[in-house]
């Protein structure tokens, strides 16, 4: 069986490189989906700082982490889109209450990623056969177009041409890749990175919804505490906040 | 393609072909050799994850698996670390998840056995666990490899399990199906276009071997034919 | 070896009681579908039974459907019809595979000693695919020898081989066997085959045994009808005794007057059997040793194997085995009138009613 045999080399080998992979900190970090773009930044930045740092990084919707970590995945750090998730994490018992941090708030906006119209408000959703959201049970870009969408009192016409993102970069994805006409997403998708020069978007007027105030946690759990804190730190320095602000981020 | 993620997927579908090659012998030798009337849900039970859809059989590994699962708790307290999310909660997924394209062409290959050589087998003294080893395994070969390329390819390409149970946890549980959808979301297309294009090689080549063993099957036909025979034999 | 088997199988219905080493072959015989195979796949552990039960030296190895000694346990040798040699495997490894772990120390002495005893030392550096018919059985012969069994069970050893490899190795069998010297039970229905092979004759018919006897005995005193037409004893008509003088029998037969010995039994419908091979013909009648002498019409002529079978009618179906060389000597050909001439101790009488 030259196959089988072929196998228990590839194990042997594995074994090997294992060993050898675990000599820097690792800090995994669990990052909401509307840092897609601006976290490699920040990484950058953590490895100028700290070069012993090796950020590996997740993204994904920010209550799909929160049940992961609820769970029991092994994550160090937790940036969420809101402040609510952070907090259950805290009230779960799985990181202490001075662990929890806000880094930023988030903003909205309406994308036609066409560029059909000049400047897309939300009331543009009205004319769209298909509207992109992200799915409010679990992300919250997704929970803030929804308020926005019935603050506007639009939600009752368009219910049946809304497509759920499971997070806000898929939601992105969606609209980009033609299937859906408009997007409610994260203004930090759309203003810097591969996303820049397509298509056209509007803030929505940050009134229309409760705030994204970004929080996020070090967890307890944490394989190398001090590691995970220092990529928080990196996030919240000025420099930091910097580059969150290039994304479009409020602090 | 992500470096890491190719070297997690090739570990996790090294270890989980060796793993399930294990347990398919003797659940594919009891299935072919001591059938009974209960037999048949058996090999239901071992075929499910090939109709169930992956998001269910990743609901009840995460629910087994989970730190509030008494499995979940007992792994932690002996191992130190949570078995959801984590390489070895990957791999008992992938164990299940391709259990019957590791049984079921052993079971095909047990089953064109003739009849005749494991009675002689038995009347010559050996008990049932020296005739799968010198007779049934040697004759079902390209049955065995069958098997396990089947297991390690499905579960090189086992996505939704994967999703559900491991995360997308860099290093630890992002294989390279993740890192195509994950590719996908982050609008890196260059890397969802390298990553697709070679598991599609590699799936192309892993078939067209499968196809190959297949057609070159190590078991005398003409013997299998002429002795048609009861299939209870193993007492 | 006490075989104690009362139970059915299928078919097989049976009460059987023989001491197997009283005799060193003995040999299942019966037309096919008897149920000689179930019987000796009940023997061999590969069967279980429907009702009843198998008891070998007082002890249980089959009750009912359980198998009390697996198989693997029985210490038995069992030779199936087409050889069933491990095609993964080289002539000596089959050889070797049942040897008991005990007397793994010794195996190149005891496979030598097997393929000798088998005589098949001269193929074994080559592939199991490539050995004839009658070298595998062979080698499968001397495969279950290495075991050393108790008991050996031969299930139609010879019915898969073409004709002139089953003549030569028939004789040869039954040397093997008995240099052996292990008990050998062998099923066939080949009449030949059981009277090379037997020491004793067990007749099995629609799963009942009929007869257990020496081969001459169930060859030339029939049991009863349906033994009759098994073994194939091809004259055999219903008829009456109507005196019986001096040891002898005077049988009416459709007109006829036939002479038997006066047999033990005390009535007086019986089935007149006489076997082809014991009856001669002649032109005319003639004093001779042959009591018998019946005059017929000759119905039919047919080969039978190296002989002729002239089927002649004396006012009952009469049939009779020559030589090519006695038919052109007679010159009888259809419708000739012919003496059937036969002693009376070739006479067996059957009661019938």
């Amino acid at each position: 069986m030259p196959f089988i045999a072929a196998l228990i080399a590839a194990l042997a080998l594995s074994a090997c490189s294992a060993d050898a992979a675990s000599q820097d900190r690792v800090v995994r970090a669990a990052v909401a989906s509307d840092l897609r773009f601006a976290f490699p930044e920040i990484i950058e930045l953590v490895q100028e700082e700290h070069p012993d740092i090796d950020v590996r990084v997740t993204y994904g919707s920010s209550g799909q982490f929160m049940t992961q970590i609820l769970n029991g995945a092994p994550f160090d750090l937790y940036l969420s889109a809101d402040q609510a998730y952070p907090a259950t994490v805290v009230d779960e018992g799985l990181a202490s209450e001075g662990q929890l941090f806000r880094y930023a708030r988030g903003r909205l906006v309406v994308w036609d990623p066409q560029g059909t119209l000049a400047t897309p408000t939300i009331d543009d959703a009205r004319n769209a056969n298909t509207i992109a959201v992200a799915n409010p049970r679990h992300a919250p870009y997704g929970r803030a177009a929804m308020e926005a969408l019935i603050s506007s009192g639009l939600l009752s016409v368009l219910e049946d041409r809304l497509v759920f993102g499971e997070n806000v970069s898929q939601t992105a994805e969606f609209a980009q890749s033609g299937a859906a006409d408009i997007a409610l997403i994260a203004l930090s998708l759309v203003i810097s990175g591969p996303l820049a020069n397509t298509g056209t978007w509007t803030e929505i007027p940050q009134d229309l919804f409760e705030p994204l105030d970004q929080g996020g946690v070090v967890l307890d759990e944490a394989q190398d505490f001090t590691a995970a804190q220092s990529v928080r730190d990196v996030l919240l320095s000025p420099r930091g906040q910097e580059i969150l602000a290039r994304y479009g981020f409020e602090d | 393609m992500d470096i890491d993620a190719l070297w997690l997927t090739l570990r996790l579908a090294a270890l989980t072909t060796v793993i399930l090659i294990a347990l398919a012998i003797p659940i594919a030798a009891w299935l072919a050799f001591h059938r009974r009337f209960y037999t048949p849900v058996l090999e239901a039970i071992v075929a499910l994850p090939l109709v169930l859809p992956p998001t269910v059989l990743g609901y009840y590994l995460l629910v087994a698996l989970g730190s509030q699962s008494p499995l979940g708790q007992w792994w932690t307290s002996t191992f130190g670390s949570p078995l959801a999310f984590s390489f070895n909660g990957l791999l008992i997924a992938s164990v299940i998840s391709s259990l019957p394209f590791a049984v079921h062409p052993l079971l095909t290959a047990f089953t064109s056995v003739p009849t005749k050589l494991l009675q002689a087998s038995t009347t010559l003294g050996a008990g049932w666990p020296r005739t799968i080893v010198k007779v049934a395994l040697p004759l079902s070969r390209s049955g065995l490899a069958t098997s396990a390329v089947l297991a390690f390819a499905h579960t090189v390409g086992e996505f939704g399990v994967i999703l559900m149970v491991g995360g997308n946890i860099p290093g630890q549980t992002r294989t390279l199906s993740i890192d195509v959808y994950d590719s996908v979301q982050a609008f890196d297309y260059s890397s969802a276009a390298s990553t697709s294009a070679f598991l599609l090689v590699f799936s192309l080549l892993v078939l067209t071997t499968t196809y190959t063993l297949n057609y070159r099957s190590s078991v005398p036909r003409q013997l299998a034919s002429s002795y048609p025979q009861p299939v209870t034999v193993i007492q | 070896m006490i075989i104690q088997l009362h139970g059915r199988r299928h078919l097989l219905d049976v009460d059987l009681d023989i001491d197997i080493e009283e005799f060193t072959s003995h040999v299942l015989f019966g037309p096919s579908g008897s149920g000689k195979t179930t019987l000796l796949r009940v023997l061999a552990g590969l069967d279980p039974l429907d009702e009843g039960e198998l008891r070998v030296d007082g002890k249980v190895w089959t009750q009912g459907s359980a198998i009390k000694v697996p198989a693997r346990k029985r210490d038995i040798g069992l030779l199936f019809q087409d050889h069933a040699l491990f095609p993964n495997m080289s002539v000596e490894e089959n050889v070797a595979y049942g040897i008991p772990r005990a007397k793994r120390g010794d195996k190149r002495g005891i496979i030598q000693w097997a393929l000798t005893q088998a005589r098949a030392q001269g193929f074994t550096s080559r592939p199991v695919a490539s050995l004839s018919g009658g070298e595998a059985q062979r080698i499968a012969f001397a495969r279950a020898l290495a075991r050393q069994p108790r008991m050996l069970l031969l299930d139609e050893p010879l019915s898969a081989l073409d004709t002139p490899t089953r003549e030569s190795l028939r004789n040869d069998l039954r040397l093997l066997i008995h240099t052996s010297g292990i008990p050998t039970i062998s099923v066939t229905h080949d009449r030949t085959e059981a009277l090379v092979l037997a020491d004793q004759v067990v007749v099995l018919i629609n799963g009942t045994v009929h007869q257990i006897a020496h081969p001459s005995t169930v060859f030339e005193q029939p049991a009863d009808a349906q033994v009759a037409a098994a073994v194939g004893v091809e004259t055999a008509s219903a008829g009456s005794i109507v005196r019986r003088t001096n040891g002898l029998a005077e049988v009416e037969v459709e007109g006829a007057r036939v002479f038997a010995p006066e047999p033990s039994f005390s009535t007086n419908g019986v089935l007149v059997c006489v076997r082809a091979e014991d009856i001669a013909l002649a032109k005319e009648q003639s004093v001779t040793s042959q009591r018998n002498q019946l005059m017929g019409v000759v119905t039919r002529i047919s080969p039978h194997g190296s002989l002729m079978r002239v089927d002649i009618d004396a006012g009952w179906n009469i049939a009779s085995f020559i030589t090519r060389t006695a038919l052109d000597e007679l010159e009888l050909r259809q419708g000739s009138t012919v003496v059937a001439a036969f002693k009376a101790p070739s006479v067996h009488l059957i009661p019938h009613d």
